[in-house]
């Protein structure tokens, strides 16, 4: 039976186009109650201090982006009402900012140096982060349209940059007393801290099905990071990060 | 989708409101300086850790009580106002608003200094610069000493500004890869050696493609980290209350090969060319009393200009003499005796690896070598 069951779901990698097999895969999974859903949807969010630090005075700017996520999601009902949910997702967590910032722990690395002090002015922050994520969520179903999910998540960065530069401020080199540093009109001076990101993510995430018809369906998933997304030996930045995103889009049932 | 704008503006406003009470200030900074009864002869010259005040002839300096602005909400010891002796420099301690920091300035009154006519560069002090996570650096400090060995002039060099491109670099800690610093291969004992550097790492660069050595008289204040042009205040605090005549000095100079061009506009020369000026300038009539990299030799203000002509400088392994005498500017200010006696005017005194250092323009390498400089000029009346 489950031999079947995984050359069914080849026979429809290979043949995708191929209505019957569809078909056939369906019934297998109907018969098993199975969810199988490949979906797709985009991420907003922020990867954000919480609460905001007392050295952020203000956010001038907020861009999501255009973050996409591709996945697969599994879901076994037990009953009519609960279930067990799991799969696999490529997800971007995007966004650009640009903040006030009064006092704010700064490095300027570059070549083989760096340059530590206090910043007083604008941060722009650009944050790239794909990652491949697990969840395990209990499933719940509330109606016969719409279905509930939660559960923790674990997430490993595949490719992550955090960067971005300083404009319109002044640096105070080491401490706040040090040589004061201006950067006016248009000197802006860079910082990356990608190599910093932390490789293992995890948080919880909650979520809700609305069908449309039999196969398609509107999806929204928060997800919310419960670790920093820097090392742990990273100073630099004094307070702790953490992905919180809403991905929204739609699946494929089979 | 209906709930998309929805969920923007509430995320939003979940960021927005989450803004903190401001925190207490945490810099503890001489913003400003004033004495009672209109005895400062020019604007203070504030620096991180220093306050030079300029006072008039005839000021009693035993007794003065300068008035601190600080940073709000920091607290200064002594107090604001309290009359101290300024004949040997003060010293004050700022606290932040938030007391969690403490600075130190010295405060120095200058008046009735003697004018020097000899420059030989045998001072040199070590400047340290603290580089938490690493070793510090040192850069030098060229002064002039007298007989008694008391510093009577420090010279002003781009170094602070070029710590940032240091570390940048990861530079060792040796003073001799700073753009300016102390040789002791001079002509007589010590002499200043300027070098054209070129930052490594792409964020120094960015900031400033090329440092030329440059000392001056005057204060270099970093007021712009990509625009040494406004950092350096030639002749700053510097009253000069006589007719200057010549300038003469010895020089060695070695250009570097390939010029690296940061402002087009200002590129005149293919090959690099050290430079050696000296201004007499109004201070009264100089914005801000002082002149910069932009019009240290264009502005209206300036009464006479003792600058080497290009043809005069070039390359030269051995020590070579120059001598520049002091002409009337073209466009300036003329001469007045009676503004020259009332310490109106500063003389600022200015060299220069490249000579197109203050807009980026130089030659990595470029190297020149000053030493045994005097300065001519009428004491009094009919008396050189």
């Amino acid at each position: 039976m489950k031999k079947q069951f995984i050359l069914t779901a080849i026979a429809l990698l290979l043949c995708l186009g191929q209505a019957k097999a569809q078909q056939l895969f369906h019934y297998n999974l109907k018969e098993h109650h199975i969810d199988f859903e490949v979906k797709a949807g985009f991420s907003i969010g922020g990867t954000s201090p919480l609460p905001l630090p007392e050295e952020i005075r203000s956010i001038e700017s907020y861009n999501p982006g255009l973050a996409l996520s591709l996945g697969i999601q599994v879901t076994k009902w037990f009953d009519n009402q609960w279930g067990f949910s799991s799969g696999i997702s490529f997800d971007n967590k995007k966004m650009s900012t640009e903040a006030r910032v009064k006092n704010y722990s700064m490095e300027l690395i570059d070549g083989g140096g760096r340059i530590k002090g206090n910043w007083t002015g604008l941060v722009q922050t650009d944050v790239t982060n794909s990652y491949l994520t697990v969840p395990v969520m209990a499933a719940y179903k509330l109606s016969s349209v719409w279905d509930l999910r939660f559960g923790p998540y674990v997430a490993y960065l595949m490719d992550g940059k955090f960067s971005g530069h300083v404009s319109d401020g002044y640096l105070r080199e080491n401490d706040p007393t040090g040589q004061k540093v201006p950067f006016t009109g248009d000197a802006t001076a860079t910082y990356d801290f990608s190599d910093n990101l932390r490789k293992f993510q995890w948080g919880l995430q909650a979520g809700g099905s609305w069908r449309v018809n039999r196969h398609f369906r509107l999806n929204a998933d928060l997800q919310w990071g419960l670790n920093d997304i820097f090392e742990k030996d990273f100073e630099t930045i004094t307070f702790s990060m953490y992905n919180i995103y809403l991905n929204l889009g739609f699946g494929y049932v089979f | 989708m209906k709930k998309f704008p929805l969920l923007l503006l509430l995320s939003m406003f979940f960021f927005v409101s989450c803004i903190q009470d401001e925190a207490p200030n945490a810099e503890a900074d001489i913003v400003s300086c004033v004495l009672d009864g209109n005895v400062l002869k020019r604007p203070p010259l504030i620096e991180n850790d220093k306050v030079t005040l300029v006072v008039s002839v005839g000021v009693n300096a035993a007794n003065l009580a300068p008035q601190f602005e600080l940073t709000p909400g920091a607290t200064i010891e002594p107090p604001s106002g309290t009359a101290r002796n300024f004949t040997f420099p003060q010293t004050y301690t700022v606290t932040s608003e938030d007391k969690k920091w403490k600075k130190t300035y010295t405060v120095t009154v200058q008046q009735d200094r003697s004018i020097l006519s000899d420059y030989d560069f045998e001072g040199v002090s070590l400047v340290r610069v603290e580089n938490p996570g690493s070793y510090p650096y040192h850069y030098h400090q060229i002064e002039e000493v007298d007989s008694q060995g008391s510093t009577t002039l420090v010279w002003a060099s781009g170094n602070s500004g070029f710590v940032l491109a240091a570390k940048l670099d990861g530079l060792p800690d040796d003073p001799t890869v700073f753009p300016t610093c102390s040789w002791d291969e001079g002509r007589t004992g010590k002499c200043v050696k300027l070098v054209t550097c070129r930052p490594k790492a792409s964020a120094a660069v960015a900031l400033a493609p090329i440092a030329a050595g440059n000392l001056f008289t005057g204060k270099f204040v970093l007021e712009n980290i990509n625009e040494p042009a406004v950092c350096t205040h030639f002749g700053a605090g510097e009253v000069f209350p006589y007719r200057p005549i010549s300038l003469e000095g010895y020089f060695k100079y070695k250009a570097g090969a390939t010029m690296t061009v940061g402002t087009p506009e200002q590129h005149k020369h293919d090959t690099d060319m050290w430079d050696i000026y000296a201004v007499l300038y109004d201070a009264t009539k100089a914005t801000n009393s002082y002149l910069d990299g932009y019009n240290i030799l264009s502005d209206p203000s300036i009464v006479l200009l003792a600058h080497l002509p290009r043809e005069e400088r070039h390359e030269a392994d051995d020590w070579t003499h120059f001598f520049i005498e002091f002409q009337p500017f073209e466009g300036g200010t003329a001469f007045d005796e009676a503004k020259m006696k009332n310490g109106d005017y500063n003389l600022a005194i200015v060299m220069s690896s490249s000579e197109e250092g203050a807009y980026f323009n130089g030659a990595e390498g470029s190297t020149l070598y000053v030493d045994d400089v005097k300065l001519h000029y009428e004491e009094e009346e009919g008396n050189q």
